[in-house]
């Protein structure tokens, strides 16, 4: 087991590394020059020069890369260019703010997500279960802006019950005001839910099929203890890979959302980063997120070994 | 007449039993008509070919129908346990019957535990919910249910998981389990099939041993009827979805009263006759009755019956009365003998002469995997590979059969595909008509893969589902026989006749074609390019018997015809002794014996070669079981040897030298050709076998 | 010739036994009809506005104080807009010019240039009531106008060509790469497998859309691009999927009978194994292909998709959400476009898989 971790923790790094080299790559070696991306077409040479002199860029590549990986493994990943303030504080704040809505969605939708795939899958296709399956689908189909927006005309500027945008004021948490989570978590947890949901309910009826669900029923045991006992476990295993899945999937919905109702999250830094071209601010925001997904895919190994005996015991 | 008293209830009593599945795709009547009973400290066994209805009517007796088939399902007829019909009970009913006084074993013991459960848990729960026992109860129930069942360290058995089990403690597991509360019925499905023939014999000694302990009755459904000889109180024969035959059974064995049932019996290879020749088996044309069908006012036999007469294509005959508690549904019962499948005939020996050999294999070697690290690529080497085959030589002589016999894990399959170049060998040399074969097939000419072909075990994936069965063929013959498209197209059709398909079969695509149709296909691609050697991989273990007889007959008639080669590839020794002149035996990638057929089957053989004789089923009642019987598994082949590959398991170990040397190749005194590799001296050999036959 | 005629038509009998099963499923009933309303659209939309009284993306009631003025433009950046004209004189500070779909308010005037702000929009819409910004729906306008004065009505219409085109585009991109990825490693098997695996994952290791913003960030938003991107970042999951199906496939004996008759490795793969592997395809390309129309209409919404002045879903929604409350149907309109799209092709995406499970079903039986 430990071996087990070290090892994923092991492939965990050579991945960030991988990554941030890419990252480097892409922001900075790839198209032309950072300072005349920075600044735009009508940029003048000496505007150029400065800029180029300010990030060091007249350096070699590798040199660059090397002092921004030393720095990063300090802490310091320097200032952003736009907001003067250190990268590790701006990233931090906005981490934290992220990390409480997700935290959030994520408490709202998976239980009550796995519960209704499993209502759903034990009852499979029967009239209810084609409805609740239908449902999931159009759930994972609308896009979040269209639900965001959507619940910002239906409970802002129609019955004027939540503030229609989430910021937050500085010096202040979202749980300060924390009516201004609530829209935001109902969106990521609409596509959360309806697909979890889809995924447990066809876990569920797999499982209902398998030969230990047999032997199961027919030693007599009340069907509520050969749900809880033989088919949820075994449904679980499956199921939280589809979870982990869907961790990515949020990062990429945190985008969106944090944008819809202008949430100060590490979604909306990403955007504020690309559209400043503040690339120092966005290379640490994208490896921030790279190295959250990858911890995510490592907590759902780790709870699947400790599920699953035949990985643990192997 | 019998010592049954007419007023006793009898335990189970299956009357006029069907079954019908109303599902999208249309409606299977799966059980027809089936009528037993079952009384207390009796085993009935359940016989028949695949889709006969045999384990849906196990299954309607406990209630568990639908996982079958999606959509609906009805019964008719009556079930009466102890005089109260199961049919009629409420869920909560039968739920409380359920595991408490009828109790399951299933085919897959691998499948039918639950992987994230201990298996001590697993049992508890039937303790808890039917007898209300407390924990400490339970668990002590537990390990004297574990011990009863022959497993080890009972105390402690509760806390593996399944996967930590082999497939034979998996099943006395499920058995533990299943006579846990004293059930007064025990339904076994197929409760051996699928497992090493080893261990097949200890389950099966298990449950004779059951018969004797418990006062329960036992139902035994199985399709292999050496294993119904050796159990069974009373048989019960069935064919599409009814039953045709049911009989004590000896009586069933010694005089069946219904052509299948005694057709059934013709297509299993027998065993030796005195002079080491071998009856022909006989084979049942046709396919079997399909289940879309409806019921038909006929025999739904009389198509395949060689004896059938007017009255059986227009009345559906009943169970007859044929004396002596028995019963055949047949109105010709008392015309049915051994000899309408066709007379006894010996097998030819006029082949079995030659000189020169077809194929010579020396020092085989293929090792799986590599060594692996315990840091990914760093730190020290902690996996090593598989050894799946150590060094293995053989012959295979002009127009003889090579058999290859061994459990599962022992090699064989690796050793077709390292000949056929499959699988590249990694040691050893393999000559076909004396030129050196490449490792691989790619690496081969092709008038060497003309002249060695393949048969696999599984029909259904032996032919690409998207293609015509033609296919096969017809490519076949344009690659290896380099023929034209029109000529390959007319030399299929033949092709086809040949292995007795109409060439209209051709056209249709593998999933219009039953199991044994597209082992023909197969067999006929096989035959497409002339072949001198055809390796047959378990070829026939995937089939029926009755269709296992019609393949076989099949190969033998083309190396009669042909002079051709064959390495035939089986678990099962059976098949094996009927087809092979030479066999090979393998264990743990090791040859632990090799020679002529019937040197190898008769003394001295290796103590190995004797556990598997004597573990083989043989479909005879009578039939003294030779109590030889190896315990534990097939090794992992991670280690390597220090001494004799067998002696893990080697029930005559003679002591620290199996451990410490490998073993000497040691020649039998009938034939130079017939190696034993034992530390043990071939007149021992010879002597202690002898004391086993007396 | 014949082979491949037979071929042909038994791929076409199991296209057609998928359809019909397809249709028998709620799924595919409802998501068909509305997926081929959209591929129809897509095919006559660039004709669309000849016959549309309003079109998408001229405008229809421009400021008359520049109808017929020859404008040129040299240089229009963020800090110094300005635009050369060859007459200034006709215009005074105030009014409003269009070029391209953008209007803009003229602030100061040179000799031959103006000088003007950019993105003028419907905020003051009463003071040009001649450009009739943010008007409701009404007979005229059935979906009321945007913040330029633009016929929303022809805007959401002709906007399905450029997504769906963009979007299948790089569905087909992911399907084409993600198998021949999948069924050559699969098939190679061994180091190379091993290798390509491991960088698939290290691809999957990266949540897509933060993928694809980065890429795009660097290579500038374009359609190609988009599509581009899109499939290669999605190109992954298929990859896998064939690669399992195809590792499979490998160690049936069909294919092991293919090699010991000497067959190529390129009539096995194409003959033998790609045949097996289209159900599989199948499956994802539909799936793929809402995934794809998502993952555009997202980034359009970021304002990485495609570029103005093609009317793009994503784009309007996100520059028309300001007008949220005072004119809803700017964004309502795109919302619901999108919407049913991807719910059109979930759904669909839906009745092929149970279709394909119904036959796999009678197959194995």
């Amino acid at each position: 087991m430990v071996r087990f971790i070290a090892r994923r923790i092991g492939l965990i790094i050579v991945t960030l590394v991988v990554v941030s080299l890419a990252i480097f790559l892409i922001t900075e070696v790839l198209p032309g020059d950072v300072a005349t991306m920075m600044l735009g077409k009508d940029a003048t040479e000496a505007g150029l020069a400065r800029i180029r002199e300010d990030l060091g860029l007249n350096r070699p590549a590798h040199v660059r890369y090397l002092e921004w990986i030393g720095g990063a493994v300090r802490g310091d990943f320097g200032d952003s260019l736009y907001m003067g303030e250190p990268i590790a504080d701006i990233v931090g704040r906005r981490l934290n703010h992220s990390a409480i809505l997700a935290v959030f969605a994520f408490l709202v939708g998976t239980p009550a997500a796995v519960a209704a795939g499993i209502w759903a899958g034990m009852r499979a296709n029967t009239k209810l279960d084609r409805l609740v399956s239908m449902t999931g689908l159009v759930g994972i189909s609308v896009p979040e802006f269209v639900t965001g927006l959507l619940l910002i005309i239906l409970f802002s500027s129609t019955l004027h019950l939540l503030p229609s945008s989430s910021i937050i004021l500085p010096g202040t948490t979202p749980l300060t005001r924390p009516q201004i989570l609530i829209m935001p978590t109902l969106t990521i947890t609409a596509v959360l839910f309806a697909y979890i949901m889809r995924m447990t309910r066809a876990n569920v009826i797999e499982v209902m099929q398998m030969d230990y669900v047999r032997t199961a029923i027919l030693k007599g045991l009340p069907m509520r203890r050969v749900i809880l006992r033989h088919v949820l476990p075994n449904a679980m295993l499956p199921t939280i890979t589809v979870i982990t899945v869907n961790f990515g999937w949020m990062l990429g919905g945190l985008i969106i959302v944090e944008n819809v109702f202008a949430y100060p999250g590490i979604g909306q830094l990403l955007l504020w980063s690309i559209n400043t071209r503040d690339l120092p601010l966005l290379e640490v925001v994208t490896l921030v997120m790279a190295a959250t997904y990858a911890i995510s895919n490592l907590v759902a190994d780790l709870s699947y070994a400790a599920l699953d005996p035949r990985v643990r015991l192997a | 007449m019998t010592e049954r008293r007419q007023h006793d209830v009898p335990l189970l009593a299956v009357d006029h039993l069907a079954v019908t599945f109303y599902t999208p795709r249309g409606t299977f009547r799966v059980v027809r008509d089936v009528s037993f009973t079952i009384q207390r400290g009796e085993v009935l066994a359940l016989v028949g070919e695949t889709g006969c209805g045999k384990s849906i009517s196990a299954f309607a007796i406990v209630g568990y129908l639908l996982p079958f088939h999606p959509g609906e399902s009805r019964i008719e007829g009556s079930i009466l346990f102890e005089g109260r019909d199961l049919t009629q009970m409420t869920a909560a009913e039968l739920r409380q019957i359920r595991g408490d006084r009828i109790a399951m074993v299933y085919q897959n013991p691998s499948t039918s535990l639950n992987p994230t459960m201990r298996v001590g848990a697993q049992m508890e729960e039937v303790l808890r919910e039917h007898l209300a026992l407390d924990a400490p109860k339970a668990r002590q129930r537990v390990a004297e249910l574990f011990d009863s069942v022959g497993l080890a360290e009972p105390e402690h058995m509760g806390q593996r998981y399944p996967h930590q089990l082999s497939g034979g403690m998996q099943q006395r597991v499920m058995i533990a389990m299943a006579l846990a509360c004293d059930p007064d019925l025990l339904i076994m499905d197929e409760p051996t099939t699928g497992l090493d023939v080893t261990t097949q014999a200890t389950i099966l000694d298990l449950v004779a041993d059951l018969k004797q302990r418990v006062n329960a009755g036992i139902l035994f459904v199985s399709h292999n009827l050496g294993t119904v000889a050796r159990v069974a109180d009373r048989v019960a024969v069935m064919y599409a979805g009814q039953t045709i035959e049911e009989a004590p059974v000896r009586e069933l064995f010694k005089n069946s009263r219904h052509p299948y049932t005694t057709g059934l019996l013709q297509c299993v290879p027998q065993s030796l006759t005195e002079g080491g020749t071998v009856t022909r088996l006989r084979s049942i044309p046709g396919g079997t009755y399909a289940p879309e069908e409806t019921n038909a006012q006929a025999c739904l036999f009389a198509p395949r019956c060689p004896m059938a007469q007017g009255p059986c294509h227009t009345r559906a005959p009943d169970m007859m009365d044929a004396g002596d508690s028995h019963q055949a549904r047949c109105f010709l019962w008392k015309d049915v003998h051994k000899e309408m499948w066709g007379g006894l005939e010996l097998r030819g020996d006029d082949h079995r002469q030659s000189a020169e050999p077809v194929l010579t294999a020396e020092g085989l070697q293929r090792f799986f995997g590599q060594w692996q690290r315990k840091y990914l690529f760093f730190g020290p080497r902690v996996r090593p590979p598989v050894r799946a085959v150590t060094n293995i030589d053989f012959e295979v002589g002009a127009g003889r059969t090579l058999g290859i016999v061994g459990e599962s894990g022992c090699g064989k399959t690796t050793v077709a595909r390292l000949v056929v170049g499959l699988t590249p060998r990694q040691r050893g040399e393999i000559r076909l008509h004396h030129e050196e074969l490449a490792p691989q097939v790619e690496g081969r000419t092709h008038q060497q893969r003309a002249a060695m072909r393949m048969v696999f075990q599984n029909p259904t994936t032996s032919l690409n589902p998207k293609r015509a069965a033609r296919h096969a063929i017809v490519r076949s013959l344009q690659k290896l026989a380099r023929l034209n498209r029109k000529d390959s197209t007319e030399r299929a059709a033949e092709l086809a006749r040949s292995v007795r398909l109409e060439p209209a079969y051709l056209d249709r695509r593998p999933d219009e074609l039953s199991g044994g149709e597209q082992q023909r296909i197969a067999l006929a691609a096989a035959f497409a390019g002339d072949a001198d050697l055809i390796v047959a991989d378990e070829a026939v273990s995937a089939l029926d018997v009755s269709v296992q007889a019609q393949v076989l007959k099949l190969l033998e008639d083309h190396q009669h015809e042909r002079g051709i080669s064959y390495i035939f590839i089986s678990h099962d020794l059976g098949v094996v002794r009927y087809i092979s002149d030479d066999i090979l035996v393998l264990y743990a990638g090791h040859v632990a014996e090799s020679g002529p057929a019937e040197c190898v089957l008769n003394a001295p053989s290796h103590p190995y070669t004797e556990a598997l004789l004597s573990a083989a089923p043989v479909p005879d009642p009578d039939a003294v079981p030779t109590r030889i019987r190896l315990p534990g598994a097939v090794p992992t082949l991670r280690e390597r040897f220090q001494g004799c590959f067998f002696a893990g398991r080697c029930p005559r170990k003679m002591g620290p030298v199996c451990d410490q040397a490998p073993p000497l190749a040691r020649t039998g005194p009938d034939s130079p050709s017939h190696v034993i590799y034992c530390h043990i001296p071939i007149e021992e050999l010879s002597a202690v076998q002898l004391e086993h036959a007396a | 010739m014949m082979m491949v005629r037979s071929g042909l038509v038994a791929a076409g009998r199991s296209v057609r036994k998928a359809l019909s099963l397809m249709l028998r499923t709620w799924s595919g009933r409802i998501g068909l009809p509305i997926v081929l309303l959209y591929l129809i659209l897509t095919i006559i939309g660039p004709g669309l506005w000849h016959w549309l009284p309003n079109s998408p993306t001229e405008f229809q009631y421009s400021a008359t104080n520049i109808t017929g003025s020859p404008v040129q433009y040299e240089r229009l950046n963020a800090s110094q807009p300005r635009v050369d004209v060859t007459d200034a004189s006709q215009f005074s500070v105030g009014d409003v010019i269009r070029i391209d779909d953008e209007l803009m308010e003229v602030t100061d005037i040179g000799t031959n240039t103006l000088h003007v702000t950019r993105g003028y929009e419907g905020t003051d819409a009463a003071a040009h009531p001649e450009l009739q910004q943010l008007l409701a729906p009404s007979t005229q306008f059935w979906l009321g106008t945007d913040q330029y004065g633009r016929d929303i009505l022809s805007r959401v219409l002709t906007g399905a060509t450029s997504l769906i085109m963009t979007a299948t585009a790089a569905a087909t991109l992911s399907i084409v790469l993600g198998t021949a990825v999948g069924i050559s490693s699969g098939y190679k098997g061994g180091k190379v497998d091993e290798v390509v695996m491991r960088v698939m994952d290290g691809l999957m290791s990266f949540p897509t859309l933060l993928l694809a913003l980065l890429v795009l960030f660097a290579l500038g938003p374009s359609r190609v691009n988009i599509a581009a991107t899109i499939g290669f970042v999605s190109m992954p999951t298929i990859a896998r999927v064939v690669r399992s199906t195809t590792l499979s496939l490998k160690t049936m004996e069909f294919v092991q009978s293919a090699r010991l008759r000497g067959e190529s490795t390129a009539y096995i793969i194409f003959r033998e194994i790609l045949p097996n592997v289209m159900p599989v395809i199948g499956v994802e390309a539909s799936v793929r292909l809402s995934y794809s129309i998502l993952s555009v209409a997202s980034l359009g919404f970021l304002g990485l998709g495609i570029q103005p002045p093609s009317p793009d879903w994503g784009l309007a929604i996100s520059q028309g959400r300001r007008f949220l409350i005072s004119a809803p149907w700017i964004v309502l309109a795109p919302m619901g476009a999108v919407a049913s799209l991807v719910i059109g092709a979930n759904l669909l995406s839906d009745g092929i898989r149970q279709a394909t499970r119904m036959i796999r079903k009678e197959e194995t039986q």
